[in-house]
């Protein structure tokens, strides 16, 4: 029970995808620029960690060694087509602000990184464990870095105005402003973990 | 051989349960999905033309537009979509017009442009001023944000054209 707890903790801060193992920057630099994007973004991926780690995991027996790699890809883009399809059904405002991003999912290093470095070696529950965590360090990581810039670049947080008689900072919902958050949460990060030493 | 038919059948058997799976999920969504999309055209239509009481489809040399009829039924303008590539998204935006041809309301339906920058064409600042304008009147764009401004207004006035004659 506690290494279950382990698997799906470790996720959220020890192994956080986005500020420890640095993977799948592409979406959270390019989604993080309102906070409500970001948390959709997350969902979305986490639903497929969660059911593409399962079903990975389930299959490790069935499926060969040689051809994991088309099996694993052919799963996780199944599932990212099913969200895609929900998002576009029930909640196409969404759909239509994550754009290109959610069909994007399919070769977001996390998932197949997950699939690969865990689900295709454990068994179904642990697996299970590691995708939901995966999933929530990832939303929180989003979320972390969209906060900062909505905030600053914009001025609002979840499309509500929090800074009034403030001139937002363009340059934090630009690229250059995502680098520079996410390089300043990472050092936080770091400093955090480092002191606990 | 032996091991390659193996291999085969692995993965066509994940594809099929893969395909059945996707056919389901998608037999589901799509009216629901056609739905909104119908629904969100049918609401961009009125928010232009708020007096329209009935609303006629009209398609003729590839032109998709409607006629909006008042309860007697007279006609009270036009509404169409005009789509532009902006900067860094195609911009889709909802016009209504007066019979005469004069712009009565701009509204943008679907953008994807740099949040802060770009976004300003969904601004009421900005919309306001195609109030009244007709297809040949000059509109101002958005400095700092000309590309997508412009792209906006130059879709509107083509479109704007094509309909009148």
């Amino acid at each position: 029970m506690i290494k279950l707890f382990k698997e799906l903790t470790k996720g959220i801060f020890k192994e956080n995808p986005v500020f420890v193992i640095v993977l799948g920057l592409c979406p959270a630099l390019a989604v993080s620029t309102s906070l409500e994007n970001a948390i959709g973004m997350g969902i979305a991926a986490t639903f497929v960690l969660f059911f593409s780690n399962l079903i990975i995991s389930s299959l490790r027996k069935f499926v060969p060694d040689k051809i994991r790699i088309p099996c694993f890809i052919v799963v996780i883009a199944s599932f990212v087509t099913i969200v895609e399809l929900l998002m576009a059904a029930f909640a196409p405002l969404l759909a239509k602000r994550l754009g290109i991003f959610v069909p994007l999912i399919v070769v977001n290093c996390i998932i197949m990184g997950r699939a690969e470095a865990f689900a295709s070696r454990n068994k179904v529950l642990p697996s299970i464990m590691d995708g939901l965590g995966m999933g929530v360090g990832f939303t929180l990581a989003l979320s972390s870095v969209a906060l900062i810039r909505e905030l600053l670049g914009n001025g609002t947080l979840l499309g509500h105005n929090i800074l009034t008689n403030f001139n937002p900072a363009g340059i934090m919902v630009l690229a250059p402003g995502a680098l520079m958050t996410l390089g300043i949460l990472i050092a936080i990060n770091n400093l955090i973990k480092n002191r606990k030493k | 051989m032996k091991e390659t038919l193996k291999y085969s059948a692995v993965l066509f058997s994940i594809c099929f349960f893969a395909a059945i799976l996707l056919s389901a999920v998608a037999s589901i969504t799509q009216p629901i999905i056609e739905e909104t999309k119908a629904e969100q055209e049918n609401n961009a239509i009125k928010e232009v033309m708020p007096q329209a009481r009935g609303i006629e489809k009209v398609e003729e040399e590839g032109l998709v537009y409607y006629k909006a009829k008042d309860f007697s039924g007279n006609n009270i303008g036009y509404v169409f979509i005009s789509e532009a590539k902006g900067y860094s998204s195609v911009i889709r935006a909802v016009v209504s017009i007066t019979p005469e041809g004069e712009i009565i309301a701009v509204k943008v339906l679907e953008q994807n442009e740099t949040p802060g920058i770009g976004t300003q064409i969904t601004e009421e600042k900005f919309l306001s001023r195609f109030k009244g304008k007709k297809a040949l009147d000059n509109i101002d764009s958005i400095s700092g944000a000309t590309v997508s401004s412009s792209a906006l207004i130059d879709s509107v006035k083509q479109t704007l054209k094509k309909i009148i004659q």
